[in-house]
């Protein structure tokens, strides 16, 4: 069973991380399109800079749960790696529970009420294009979860490992 | 004959000579954040209002400031005072233009209240009161924290004097400027701060403004721009503001939140001293660097028309745009027949005045 | 508990909670929340508010863009097989000589240093393509990583470099613009790459087991043109790249955000060239440069955390008023902030250092009088060092991760030891002769 939700979150939060990673690309053409038309038409946008900021913030925080489920996260494990197989489950189920769960579900529900509070005034960008800003400040709020439920999956296999028939 | 008496009071001295203090040794510690970083004279302005708290409370009220990205990234303060992260915040209220574009109106309009226009709206004409509704909303309070006056014209390595010159030039500047520049046909970017200086340097730009001349000149523009376009219609007066956290400072015993009141009057007067006497002694040094160059009258006034229209375009979308700036104006009208009534004794140089310039 | 005592707590917490194997950025959070508590009375929404407007602050800051650009460059690189061509090259041209092969990773290094703006790339493409050849020429162990993880870590010192970047945006001061930073650190990353260089040149000299030359047939195999023409040949790719993010900066086309993504569609263009750019190379260089932008992004968050309860609490006000009211002599007042920053290099990242340092020390070095600029590439050359400094050393990290399994962390903590040696020489340079660093901006900025 915890196998199961473990095993769905992982695949949830690849594929939509395969899905962001792509925001790179309209992220260079934005870049490139602002460059080429300040330098060859004289014409700069009113939009490049913010749309840019927009695609790159997304990019990463989209990124944060796909990385984790790729362990890809740096981490100092030079002495927990000498520890046996059930004791480095142990130290990682207390490790996310200590340090991830709690930053983390708190991380979750203060960017949800930041989105909240930005949502309700239907705030914009303090630009001259000023384009709303809270939809971004939900996909936030979101992100934050998609890493919350991956850190989950990742105890849930921790779980598993420790209670679980010796395989 | 109507029976005269005397023509004004003292507003406050009605409540003042009520109020009955409660003596206590409580210490407060607040902490204060902005988005300024220490290179710029703003920070000063406001330890400088942390400084006088703590002088005039004998160290009971003790706001430990903090620069850009310290505690929030600058465009964060906000934010960060409004939910109680910290309790006091500096600013210039155009910053946050993205929650309530009223608060431009706050900071400055271009071709509108000057330093003086400023102080007279604010604590005599209402504006106060307009701008505790607004920082209201946010569960904000907020006061005056320094008036700097004029911000310094365009930094251009183009000569631009009439309005031809200004199509097509390639400007840095944010806010409803970029919008009026848009509109009078030079192509406005948006420039992030960081990258002003090397997109100037390199001629991705033309020219950009930033700030008023003591505040510019440890940047460096006028070395690598030929010329500074005056004036700076685009900010006649630099305001800033200083706003608490509506809790934090409700819990202030009585004391203190007079002497917050009143040392924020004392930074107004003081950074608009302090700054333009800097102010003075920057724009010789950009003069041995740089050609100052004046818009011609046509060319400020064809400024002034398109400002208006853009102005009223704003007034026509947002409500509490038009509720403020209607006020401003309003104050512009009623002062206008003092201002036309003393003019001609502007303290020029003996030369100056009697080559014929008397008005500025 | 005394300001003082929560300052050398909260790092003495950090070193012990890092060492529990948990991910670096989650246990910068947790740290920094535990001791956000204790300095705010325990407010738990006043520390999260923060924590969020933090966050945020990251997603809106421009500056920062250049860094999912040099990354997803640095991957359209490493496809699209460039560096092989002039490693290649080099291999057979300086191959020959005692310790040939690792000078050959040096040169290639210091030329790729010039393209990409970030350092794991480098580190990663050497460690991948060097290795191997090292290890089966019987270079020995300690020094081939020892090269590797030093030459590929000049990357992020010489331009363009998202570490020049981010300081240049921290500052917001005139001498230390991005533009000013980037020509500021064209020497001192020649003098680091020289220092390897020659020591390499040097040490296998002495002792040629450390790094034998190939074999006089294998070296023989082409003659001297042909040798000159494949080196030439392949240092046109770079040169281009070269062009296309310091030359677009230089020419005022570009700011240097936008310089990043000119070089990334640079890469593009190359690995078009060179028949490696198809759906397939697209997509894996887009996931890992996700996975990369989120590892470096998700230590931002941690690292700004930690940085801004550290500066909450007063911590940056206990190190200034310790150096400036000792009445030190400058000099020791420098080598005390340097050293600070090389043992909190140990450590912690360099983003992170330089978030928590520089506004305390740039105001402590102005009112020195130290040149701002000179100072900063100290710092600069510094933060460069603690990606080499065990035992939370990235490149060593990034270079374990693809080196083969003969590689042990001793391994490479012992290789690495000389070079760190050879960044305080080049500090000691970069002190004697401050024109290194400040004359090249006076030529192409003037000042
Ligand atoms: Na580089
Ligand atoms: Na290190």
């Amino acid at each position: 069973m915890l196998n199961k939700i473990s095993n769905a979150i992982d695949i949830f939060n690849k594929k939509q991380g395969d899905i962001a990673s792509m925001l790179i690309f309209p992220l260079l053409g934005v870049v490139i399109y602002e460059v080429f038309m300040r330098y060859a038409f004289n014409s700069p946008t009113t939009w490049g800079f913010e749309v840019t900021a927009f695609l790159y913030g997304l990019h990463y925080m989209f990124g944060m749960a796909y990385t984790e489920v790729h362990d890809g996260h740096v981490r100092v494990d030079i002495f927990t790696a000498r520890l046996p197989k059930k004791w480095q489950e142990i130290m990682s189920a207390f490790t996310a529970c200590v340090f991830f769960l709690p930053v983390m579900t708190c991380m979750t529900i203060w960017s949800f009420k930041f989105a909240a509070t930005s949502a309700a005034g239907l705030e914009r960008n303090s630009t001259s294009w000023g384009p709303h800003i809270w939809p971004f400040k939900i996909l936030m709020a979101v992100t934050f979860l998609f890493l919350l439920i991956q850190g989950i999956s990742g105890l849930l296999k921790n779980i598993n490992a420790i209670f679980g028939k010796n395989q | 004959a109507e029976k005269r008496t005397k023509f004004g009071s003292d507003k406050r001295h009605e409540t003042a000579k009520r109020v009955t203090f409660k003596p206590s040794n409580e210490k407060i510690r607040w902490k204060m954040v902005m988005p300024w970083s220490k290179g710029l004279l703003f920070y000063d302005i406001a330890v400088h209002f942390a400084d006088s708290v703590r002088l005039a409370s004998a160290g009971r009220l003790d706001i430990k400031p903090f620069s850009d990205g310290e505690l929030v990234p600058a465009m964060q303060s906000f934010d960060a005072v409004s939910k109680g992260s910290a309790q006091v915040g500096h600013d210039w209220p155009g910053y946050w233009k993205g929650k309530n574009e009223a608060f431009v109106a706050f900071a400055s309009v271009p071709f509108g209240l000057d330093a003086e226009g400023y102080n007279i709206w604010l604590y005599e004409k209402g504006g106060l009161e307009m701008m505790q509704e607004l920082y209201g909303k946010f569960n904000l309070f907020a006061l005056p924290g320094g008036q700097c006056g004029q911000e310094m014209g365009l930094f251009s390595n183009k000569r631009a004097t009439k309005m031809e010159d200004f199509k097509g030039m390639r400007v840095r500047t944010p806010g409803w400027y970029m919008d009026i520049l848009n509109n009078l046909g030079a192509s406005v970017s948006p420039l992030p701060g960081g990258e002003v200086y090397l997109a100037l340097e390199r001629g991705v730009i033309d020219a950009a403004e930033f700030s008023s001349p003591a505040i510019n000149y440890p940047m460096g523009f006028d070395e690598i721009t030929k010329y500074a376009i005056q004036p700076g219609v685009h900010q006649p007066g630099i305001q800033c503001g200083l706003f608490f956290n509506k809790d934090a400072y409700n819990k202030l015993p009585e004391d203190l939140k007079w002497i917050i009141d009143i040392c924020a009057k004392e930074t107004q007067l003081w950074s608009y001293n302090w700054i333009n006497n800097l102010n003075a002694d920057a724009i010789k040094k950009f003069k041995e660097k740089i050609e100052i160059v004046k818009m011609d009258k046509e060319t400020l006034i064809e400024f002034r028309k398109t400002t208006k229209e853009y102005i009223d375009s704003v007034k026509a979308k947002y409500p509490d745009v038009k509720k403020v700036m209607d006020s401003q104006e309003a104050f512009i009208e009623t002062y206008a027949e003092w201002r036309d009534a003393r003019s001609g004794s502007t303290p020029w140089p003996y030369e100056t005045y009697m080559s014929g310039r008397i008005t500025e | 508990m005394s300001v003082e005592f929560l300052t050398v707590a909260m790092f003495a917490a950090l070193i012990l909670a890092i060492t529990l194997g948990h991910p670096l950025a989650y246990t910068l959070a947790a740290v920094a929340t535990i001791f956000g508590l204790i300095d705010n009375g325990f407010n738990i929404p006043g520390l999260f508010d923060m924590f969020v407007n933090n966050s945020w602050g990251l997603m809106d800051n421009y500056v920062l863009v250049a860094i999912p650009l040099f990354i997803l460059m640095a991957q359209l690189l490493d496809r699209s097989k460039v560096s092989d061509a002039l490693f290649e090259a080099l291999y057979v041209v300086l191959g020959s000589i005692k310790g040939g092969l690792g000078l050959a990773v040096v040169v290639v290094c210091t030329v790729f240093a010039a393209t990409t703006g970030i350092i794991g790339a480098s580190v990663v493409a050497m460690g991948l393509l060097g290795t191997p050849a090292l290890l089966s020429k019987g270079y020995q162990k300690e020094m081939s990583s020892g090269i590797i993880c030093a030459a590929g870590t000049l990357g992020i010192l010489i331009p363009p470099s998202i570490m020049l970047v981010v300081y240049g945006g921290l500052t917001g001061l005139k001498e230390t613009s991005v533009g000013n930073l980037f020509a500021g650190a064209i020497f001192p990353g020649m003098i680091l790459a020289s220092l390897y260089f020659l020591y390499i040149f040097i040490r296998c000299n002495i002792n040629p087991k450390l790094g034998p030359p190939i074999s006089k047939e294998e070296a023989g195999k082409f003659s001297a043109a042909q040798k000159w023409g494949m080196t030439l040949k392949s240092l046109i790719p770079p040169m281009a790249l070269i062009l296309a993010v310091m030359g677009t900066i230089l020419a005022g086309v570009a700011t240097p955000t936008e310089a990043a993504g000119l070089g990334a569609t640079g890469a593009l263009v190359l690995a078009f060239f060179n028949k490696k750019l198809n759906w397939e190379v697209l997509k894996q260089a887009s996931f890992s440069t996700l996975k990369t932008t989120s590892m470096v992004m998700m230590l931002f968050i941690g690292g700004k955390f930690f940085s801004t309860v550290f500066l909450s609490m007063g911590g940056g006000d206990v190190v200034a008023d310790t150096l400036i009211g000792s009445g030190l002599n400058r000099w020791l007042v420098l080598f005390i902030m340097m050293f600070i920053v090389f043992i909190m290099g140990m450590f912690i990242d360099w983003a992170a250092i330089l978030l928590v340092t520089v506004p305390i020390f740039m105001p402590i070095a102005m009112e020195l009088d130290f040149n701002p600029l000179w100072f900063s590439m100290l710092m600069c050359v510094n933060l460069q060092t603690s990606f080499l400094t065990p035992p939370f050393g990235y490149a060593l990290f990034y270079f374990k991760g693809v080196a083969p399994p003969e590689y042990t962390m001793m391994h490479i903590y012992k290789g690495i030891m000389p070079f760190v040696l050879l960044q305080g020489v080049g500090l000691a340079i970069l002190c004697l002769f401050p024109g290194l660093v400040t004359w090249l901006p006076s030529i192409f900025f003037g000042g």
